[in-house]
């Protein structure tokens, strides 16, 4: 199975994205499956963080995602954490971020699934 | 080739930067702002950076105060402003880059980064020592 062939829904095109970021492929590629293996891990302490109400801690976890995810194109995973950043800067209540943090899980696992394809 | 430093806490940042560079400059990156200052005084003797790619946004130490520590650090060495190591700020916000502005930064490039504009800057910035 080629990379841009699996059954998840989340797709990336790495020679087109490596292309107008002046990339080589192969170094794009392992940037994406980097960058994967980080999300576990921060999304826990984003949940704990909003859990606890620690909106300057949520903030700080939402900005990184957000850069990474943006510069890597990673398109679905950067506007779930934009809407979510948005939130809690408002703040909205608390029901609202915690329907954005399941969307945010949502998109992440899908681009977990994703990377691991690709690393396979 | 020309040298150039980045700064951002976030490693997949520092490589994709420094990829896009390659053909222009060798970078060298680190991950804390603690570590900028470190690596920027260790080689402001022999000026051996042409600039810094710092982002302004960091966890443990913000962009804006390596700033500031570095042009501190120049005027302690009888560096004027004007001819200290040009900074570009790498932010997603423009309003941390006008307090930048006011600080010395040299100019800035907002996330997330356009290769083209990003090659552009860079090299505008490196011709500009010469």
């Amino acid at each position: 199975m080629s990379e841009n062939q699996n059954t998840n829904v989340f797709q990336l095109d790495i020679e087109k994205v490596s292309q107008e970021l002046r990339v080589r492929p192969e170094i794009f590629k392992r940037l994406v499956i980097s960058f994967s293996k980080t999300i576990v891990e921060k999304m826990q302490t984003l949940e704990q963080s909003l859990n606890q109400d620690d909106a300057v801690k949520a903030r700080a976890i939402l900005h990184e995602l957000k850069g990474t995810s943006g510069n890597l194109r990673v398109q679905p995973v950067y506007e779930a954490v934009d809407i979510l950043h948005v939130a809690v800067k408002v703040p909205e209540p608390k029901e609202k971020l915690q329907q954005y943090l399941a969307a945010l899980k949502s998109r992440c696992q899908e681009f977990i699934d994703y990377a691991g394809h690709l690393s396979s | 080739m020309w040298k150039i430093l980045i700064v951002d806490d976030n490693k997949e940042n520092n490589e994709l930067i420094a990829e896009i560079l390659r053909d222009m400059a060798q970078c060298d990156a680190v991950l804390n702002g603690k570590e900028a200052i470190e690596a920027y005084n260790r080689s402001l003797q022999d000026k051996m950076y042409n600039l810094i790619l710092l982002d302004i946004e960091m966890s443990d130490m913000g962009g804006l105060e390596v700033l500031r520590k570095i042009r501190e650090n120049e005027k302690a060495a009888g560096i004027d402003l004007g001819d200290g190591i040009p900074i570009v700020m790498v932010t997603a916000h423009r309003k941390p880059f006008l307090d930048a502005f006011y600080q010395g930064c040299t100019d800035y490039i907002v996330k997330p980064i356009d290769a083209g504009k990003l090659i552009a800057k860079v090299e505008e910035k490196l011709k500009g020592l010469h």
